[in-house]
């Protein structure tokens, strides 16, 4: 009996120690689950537009820069600016000298001088070479009115013996009728000699009338196609600019002057040397104000449009202006995009940044972006349902398939019918989930 | 010689009736895929007859480690068998025993027919009483919770039968004897009932206790919420994700029986002879 109880008693501590050991391990167990099971925060689906921001990196530039020119090949005595410098209209840039002024002056003049020289001669040159073709073509017109006279009369002698001839010959044949046919014939003959010395004659009158004839054509004046003077014209034309704006310069003392208020962005002139053709500094126009140049890729190009507000930001300053222009690059890899700027503000050569915000249509159904998982071909979500499970109601993550509308960088449109306004999304998890794996939501902070 | 030939042919078969356990066992340190590719035919997933090793090849206590230290699921359902049977054995101790005790050593009318009832509705299996159970208990409220599945198994008839075999045993004398001695019927009860059935009591309580701890019918008929439900309902099915631990579930789930059993061997032994010659 005692034996049996000893027994009895050994299994039963036994069991209690079994029962002990679950105990622990049903606390093990169970703060390990609370360390697997993922943490989620939720979100609702909820109406909103999808906002589209696009930050584009780029510099503030100018937006119009104007050249300041003076006359070349004038000795520069000083310049007075510095690149970056601005300017105020009028104030003085760079001191020509004088005497090289002065000594250009005078090339001008002369070159201009030589000129109409050159023209006065060429048109006494011109009247001369006039009047001694009108004295030819006179001659020329006598010598063909004589000679036509002269051949007229002769013309109408030889025609007149050749009448006479013909006449002779009829006479003969009715005084002798038939008969005595030799002297008839002779004065035939005679007849026809009298013919041909007439048609001779016609023949030398037309060839003498035609070489007349040629004589006055070519007395006529000739149109010679002469421009040299037209071209002097020209020429001093542009010497009398020229030198109207030498004066001026020489009226100035010899002072380049800013057109317009602005800043110097370039200088080709040195002090000691001469001039160019081309402009001497290079500066921006205020009345054009700045502009903002950035790229952006061409895959966001869709972003914007041009007209489109965007906000320049530059060193703690923004303003809110309106894309100007969208142009590709070359590499078809970046846009361009340009908006103007107003002169004050902002500063020429400093980067800012232009931050686009587009939004699309209002959808109702919205959820963050990061609750949407891609899988072959599908879109899905994982919704948060309350069930029932061996450890009582618990947070199970359901996979839901969705339809995106559409999607910027936060949230994802879906199409409606599938979640409801009480659906609760998983819009973060600290793992990765499955459909069916518990999970536990986040606590909310504050 | 005769008597070892009887000795080899019943450890033969003996061996043949715990080979699950011994198959239990080894499964239990066996590592998934291991198992997976013996059973590949149970799964549907070879061909075949399913084959077993006594050893594994590779044993492992990634099983055991995964049930002990990440399955919280198994636990409550540990748990929930554990209530459900401390809360029958105890009902049973409080309104079986004076049951038994009432019908052994009292006559009163009708007493043959509450007997009789006794032994009916022992006789009759759970899935004819099953229906009139659960409009009962629909009507008291109490389905899907764990007192459907408590309040039958309280009254149960089984352990009220055993406890009555016992307490029939003990000699009217004795009773006698101690009502000559100015003992009340309730002393009699405690101080001559109780010890002198002891062993019957024992014994309804470690069957009790058995039948109870491995019940399914009774949870998986009243019991919708699964966080009431018993380790018995701890039927992962075994694909090959699981195998492993529901093996090692298996051989967990059976400690505590085993544990009873050890403890109230003898007692049962008694109770299971008293059982065998009753009517």
């Amino acid at each position: 009996m005692k034996q049996r109880k000893r027994n009895a008693a050994f299994w039963m501590k036994g069991f209690a120690w079994l029962l002990l050991a679950m105990f622990l391990f049903t606390i093990i167990s169970r703060a390990a689950d609370a360390l697997t099971v993922a943490k989620v925060s939720v979100a609702g689906p909820s109406s909103r537009k999808l906002q589209y921001r696009v930050s584009v990196e780029g510099r503030i530039e100018k937006n119009r820069e104007i050249s300041v020119l003076t006359c070349p090949e004038l000795l520069v005595k000083s310049i007075r600016v510095s690149e970056g410098q601005r300017v105020k209209k009028g104030d003085t840039l760079a001191k020509l000298d004088q005497a090289s002024i002065m000594e250009q002056i005078d090339k001008l003049e002369d070159e201009k001088r030589s000129l109409e020289l050159e023209d006065e001669a060429a048109e006494a040159n011109r009247q001369q070479e006039q009047k001694s073709r009108q004295k030819e073509l006179a001659r020329a017109k006598e010598d063909y009115a004589w000679l036509k006279k002269k051949n007229q009369m002769a013309l109408a002698h030889a025609k007149d013996e050749l009448e006479k001839a013909k006449e002779k010959v009829k006479k003969q044949k009715r005084k002798l009728n038939g008969q005595g046919e030799d002297s008839v014939e002779a004065l035939r003959a005679a007849a026809e000699e009298k013919r041909e010395a007439y048609h001779a004659l016609k023949e030398s009158s037309r060839t003498e009338e035609r070489a007349a004839k040629r004589a006055i054509e070519d007395a006529l004046p000739e149109q010679v196609s002469d421009n040299s003077m037209a071209i002097h014209q020209i020429s001093i034309k542009n010497l009398n600019k020229q030198l109207q704006k030498l004066l001026e310069v020489k009226k100035k003392d010899g002072k380049v002057s800013a057109p317009r208020d602005g800043v110097i962005t370039g200088i080709f002139a040195a002090v000691g040397q001469k001039t160019a053709d081309s402009g001497i500094f290079n500066m921006t126009d205020d009345r054009a104000g700045l502009r903002f140049v950035g790229q952006l890729l061409a895959g966001d190009a869709k972003f914007v449009s041009t007209g489109d507000i965007v906000t320049i930001h530059a060193a703690g300053r923004e303003e809110e202006v309106s894309v100007t222009s969208l142009e590709m690059d070359e590499s078809q890899e970046f846009i361009k995009v340009t908006a103007l700027l107003p002169a004050k503000g902002f500063s020429l050569g400093e980067t800012a940044s232009a931050n686009i915000v587009q939004e699309s249509e209002n959808y109702s159904c919205t959820v963050p972006l990061a609750a949407v998982y891609q899988g072959d071909n599908t879109s899905y979500v994982y919704l948060v349902q309350k069930e029932d499970t061996i450890l009582g109601e618990q947070e199970v993550a359901r996979k839901m398939e969705v339809k995106v509308l559409e999607k910027n960088g936060s949230y994802a449109a879906l199409e409606t019918g599938v979640l409801d306004s009480e659906s609760r999304i998983i819009a973060d998890t600290d793992r990765a989930i499955e459909s069916g794996d518990r999970v536990r939501l986040k606590e909310e902070k504050g | 010689m005769k008597k070892i030939l009887q000795n080899s042919i019943l450890y033969l078969f003996a061996l043949l009736e715990i080979s699950p356990l011994i198959f239990l066992f080894a499964g239990t340190f066996m590592g998934n895929q291991e198992v997976i590719s013996y059973i590949a035919p149970v799964l549907k997933k070879g061909d075949g007859y399913a084959s077993w090793r006594l050893f594994p090849v590779f044993p492992t206590l990634k099983n055991i480690a995964g049930l002990l230290l990440d399955s919280p699921e198994f636990f409550q359902m540990f748990w929930n068998s554990v209530k459900i049977t401390a809360a029958i054995s105890a009902g049973q101790l409080i309104f079986g025993m004076p049951a038994a005790w009432g019908l052994a050593r009292y006559s009163f009318v009708g007493k043959r027919l509450v007997y009789m009832l006794y032994i009916i509705m022992m006789m009759m299996p759970f899935q004819v009483t099953m229906l009139s159970e659960y409009l009962v208990l629909d009507w008291l409220k109490l389905l899907d919770t764990s007192f459907a599945v408590i309040l039958p198994g309280i009254f149960s008839t089984f352990s009220v039968f055993i406890m009555y075999r016992f307490f029939c045993g003990i000699p009217e004398s004795i009773i006698e004897a101690a009502r000559i001695d100015g003992a009340g019927e309730l002393q009699i009860f405690f101080r001559l009932g109780i010890p002198l059935g002891a062993s019957g009591i024992i014994s309804a309580m470690v069957l009790s206790f058995l039948e109870c701890w491995s019940m399914m019918e009774q949870p998986m008929t009243f019991l919708k919420t699964k966080s009431l439900w018993p380790l018995s309902l701890f039927l992962p099915e075994i694909t090959g994700g699981n195998a492993g631990l529901s093996l090692c579930a298996s051989f967990v789930a059976l400690l505590p029986a085993v544990f009873i059993f050890l403890a109230g061997q003898e007692y049962l032994e008694q109770g299971i002879a008293s059982s065998a010659v009753k009517g």
